[in-house]
């Protein structure tokens, strides 16, 4: 009766949500998704991700014989890749504990390989009291959904904000308002770069994850507040080639990096606001432009020592209700690199300029991005039209011993977002 | 397949064992899709994408020292990647619309790059992701679905999974639709790019020429329907922008124009025989699996700037189908003839070294030295409950010959494949 009782409470609370329930045995599984469809009019050509989903920022200048830019082009594009199907398990509960299951997948593929079906969050989590676990792959402990900005483009305001999905185990402790979560992650889809290009296999080889300690403080339904900061460590290689000779080297580079966030509603204005600060060092699988690069070179073993590219990255994000069906917001974000933590051997220069081939990241030669993108959505039942205008404002240069850029220059970029959404 | 589809799709809908749905207030889930195991067996060497599980035409002879011809080769392979399933929304009604969200999901992975990578065969892949909303006067339809130019419910019913390819329109895109309805016509403008069907150019098939062009893909196209036969016609306006950078480093803003048009005539006698016909012609219609493309037309001397040529294509076919004994055995006959047409001005042709090698690609499509080519397959297909079986002998003879100053083949060699396909099906 008492397993009967949970059942039926478990099928009302799906009723009341816009996801659909069925019973197999003796377990509840609700199953959902949307049919996204996108479009997205370029004014220049944009940091290529799978099939131009979303423009990370403006491809820097590239000058012809005549002085022309060759990436001042535009593009227009249409994808369906972001329809999204998800389904979530209620278990039976193992005495006071409540399990669940939530699998979701998307056709986002990898990388440049579109329309194949891509995990996007499998993970199982048990609530026991004041504890929860959590074991599989969902948001990196940087990106607390319910808080981060509601954005037509589906990035959710990278480069400035981390956003990335990683396999991960997950452990919270709540007391009152305050909830203390502590989080190892590894990579699997959004990967570090490294001498190899974009691969887990440094931070499979550096053997420790991801560590990550978060503080969460929510006060009352209508404030809340996080910080975190966040240990990494990668081993870029593990052998060294110096002429024909072959050398076992023990390289690695910790990074650390640190996030405080702040969200208000106010539902007297129907307002929602949302800011988050983030210093990063060596976190271009968040897609944050940071990254870390070659400080130095034995000449006789190869060795190489690293140092981190540090950046700052920091958002707002403003909501409005202005009618039941229909939403207004504006989202505006800054990233600026702060440059390497040591700098880079004179012996490694090239024109004074440190090589890009020596420095691992998204695109190391960006000194600041700048955006701000209004939008509006409109709720028509379950059928959603969103609307989103991205101005992109980036500098780009050489970069100098201390990794900060020199000699830049400024390019833009204005993106035309339309996006048609049906949930079911 | 598409034929195939559409008819599973009815049976789906007539047999209660075929479809699990799951009903709540206000809205409808079915989950659809079937299994299908194949056997080809091929007389010769082809070009096809899936690892010819998707059958073009034949493979061009080469010769040995001996003069043999090395394609001259059979094959047999076994295929199960045209297994599919899908589920669809149908939710509460939006004003006088009733919407429909459908998504549906196949194995071949990523597909339609000729010689397609074997390694990414066998994954999910997505095959229609697309919502419609329709009232009695007008339906609007946006996502990923057949292309409006592809007359999808009037293809070949054939077993082989190419539906005809490449004597019918094929693509699907992700599109914006809308249609006017009326008693008995239909007329449609769509929006489309390209995803997974794409054009030809100087880095191979890509997305990337459509979204340099700026401009989307327009399609127009009315259907009429009197009584229980249908005729359909197509219009289809392409612009595509081939290289941003000439390969002297110059900025270029290159484009190509390329129209085509489509049409078709759907007879259909319930519980006795159908007979669809199609006809097009066009330029460049390689996104849509149609002999034909563009060559480079002129080059500056200095700079590289290029101009370009369209490659004009035709094909027709019919396929006939009887449809007595109860529908539970159905013979059906392919038959497709399909003409590469060159081009109206003149063409600079492929750039190649002294020992014959190719240095630089100047011509891009499909078939570009196949002259013309014809297909008949005989079929016939058993359903019994949720299981059906098909045979199929695919005869597809194709003349290759050498390009000349206009795009058009000389000195043409035909050669031929026959497939023996057979198939089984469980449809749930």
């Amino acid at each position: 009766m008492k397993h009967t009782l949970r059942i039926f409470l478990v099928l009302v609370y799906l009723s009341m949500r816009h996801t659909h329930a069925t019973i197999l045995s003796d377990k509840a599984v609700d199953f959902g998704g949307f049919v996204r469809h996108s479009s997205a009019l370029d004014s220049r050509l944009t940091v290529p991700d799978n099939e131009g989903v979303s423009a990370l920022f403006p491809l820097p200048k590239r000058i012809d014989p005549v002085g022309r830019d060759i990436n001042a082009r535009g593009q227009y594009n249409m994808l369906t890749l972001q329809t999204r199907l998800f389904s979530r398990l209620y278990a039976p509960p193992i005495g006071d504990a409540r399990v669940q299951g939530y699998i979701e997948v998307d056709f986002q593929g990898r990388r440049n390989i579109a329309e194949l079906i891509r995990m996007r969050r499998v993970y199982i989590t048990c609530d026991y009291h004041n504890f929860s676990f959590l074991g599989g792959q969902t948001d990196n402990p940087f990106f607390i959904s319910p808080y981060e900005p509601k954005t037509v483009t589906i990035d959710q305001g990278a480069p400035y904000n981390p956003f990335s999905r990683n396999p991960q185990i997950r452990f919270a402790y709540n007391r009152g308002i305050c909830t203390v979560i502590g989080t190892a992650t590894t990579q699997l889809d959004k990967l570090s770069p490294g001498p190899i290009g974009f691969s887990n296999t440094y931070m499979r080889n550096a053997i420790v994850p991801n560590l990550d300690l978060q503080v969460q403080i929510k006060p009352n339904d209508q404030l809340f507040f996080a910080t975190s900061a966040n240990y990494k460590r990668l081993a870029p290689r593990i052998a060294s080639a110096v002429g024909d000779q072959i050398f076992k080297v023990h390289e690695s580079i910790n990074s650390f990096s640190a996030f405080a966030m702040g969200w208000c509603a106010i539902p007297q204005r129907q307002l929602q606001l949302a800011t988050k600060i983030v210093y990063s060092q060596n976190m271009c699988e968040y897609d944050l432009l940071s990254g870390y690069a070659v400080r130095s070179r034995d000449p006789v073993t190869g060795k190489q020592i690293y140092t981190n590219l540090a950046n700052v990255a920091c958002w707002a994000d403003l909501q409005k209700n202005v009618r039941e069906w229909i939403q207004i917001g504006c989202f505006t974000g800054f990233t600026k690199n702060l440059g390497f933590g040591h700098p880079v051997d004179d012996n490694l220069l090239v024109d004074n300029a440190v090589p890009s081939s020596l420095v691992f990241a998204r695109e190391p030669t960006v000194n600041y991005v700048m955006r701000i993108m209004p939008r509006t959505f409109w709720n028509i039942k379950q059928l959603s039209i969103g609307a989103e205008l991205q101005l992109d404002h980036a500098t780009f240069g050489s970069i100098s011993k201390d990794g900060t850029i020199c000699d830049s220059h400024a390019v833009n970029l204005a993106r035309l977002h339309l996006v048609l959404l049906y949930n079911f | 397949m598409i034929m195939l589809l559409v008819s599973v799709a009815l049976l789906c809908c007539s047999c209660p064992l075929f479809a699990v749905t799951f009903e709540y207030p206000n809205w409808t889930y079915t989950f659809t899709g079937y299994l299908k195991h194949e056997s080809a067996y091929d007389t010769r060497q082809n070009n096809g994408v899936d690892a010819n599980e998707y059958l073009l035409y034949p493979e061009p002879p080469i010769y040995d020292a001996q003069h043999q011809d090395i394609n001259h080769r059979g094959q047999h392979a076994f295929f199960t990647l045209e297994s599919r399933a899908g589920i669809t929304a149908e939710g509460p009604s939006i004003k006088s619309y009733q919407p429909k969200a459908v998504v549906t999901a196949d194995f071949f992975g990523r597909s339609f790059e000729i010689d397609a990578i074997a390694d990414l065969l066998n994954l999910a892949t997505m095959r229609y992701a697309y919502v419609d909303l329709t009232n009695d006067r007008w339906s609007f339809l946006c996502g990923y679905f057949w292309h409006l130019f592809c007359f999808d419910q009037y293809t070949p019913n054939s077993v082989s999974n190419n539906c005809g390819d490449p004597f019918v329109v094929d693509s699907r895109n992700p599109q914006l639709r809308i249609s006017k309805l009326g008693k008995r016509s239909k007329f449609s403008v769509a929006l489309s790019t390209q995803l997974d069907y794409t054009s030809d150019g100087p880095i191979g098939f890509d997305t990337s020429y459509s979204k340099n062009a700026i401009m989307p893909n327009l399609t127009l196209r009315y259907d009429h329907t009197f009584g229980t036969h249908t005729c359909c016609f197509a219009v289809d306006l392409k612009r595509l922008a081939p290289r941003l950078q000439t390969n002297t480093g110059y900025k270029t803003r290159e484009s190509l124009m390329s129209g085509a048009i489509n049409s078709t005539l759907a007879l259909k006698w319930p519980d006795k025989v159908s007979c669809y016909s199609s006809l097009v012609y066009g330029q460049n219609m390689t996104n849509f699996v149609i002999f034909g493309g563009y060559a480079v037309h002129t080059i500056d001397p200095v700079t590289d700037v290029r101009t370009y040529a369209n490659l004009y294509g035709t094909a027709v076919q019919t396929d006939i189908e009887i449809l007595r004994w109860d529908q539970r055995c159905v013979p059906g006959i392919f038959l497709g003839y399909g003409k590469n047409l060159g081009a109206r001005t003149s063409i600079i042709d492929d750039q190649l070294a002294d020992d014959g090698s190719l240095v630089e690609r100047r011509v891009y499509g499909i078939g570009t030295t196949i002259d013309h080519a014809w297909r008949i397959a005989p079929r016939l297909r058993l359903f019994y409950k949720t299981v059906c079986a098909g045979i199929e002998l695919e005869c597809t003879q194709a003349s290759y010959g050498i390009r000349d100053t206009h795009a058009k083949v000389q000195c043409t060699q035909p050669v031929t494949n026959i497939r023996l396909l057979s198939a089984v099906y469980y449809i749930f």
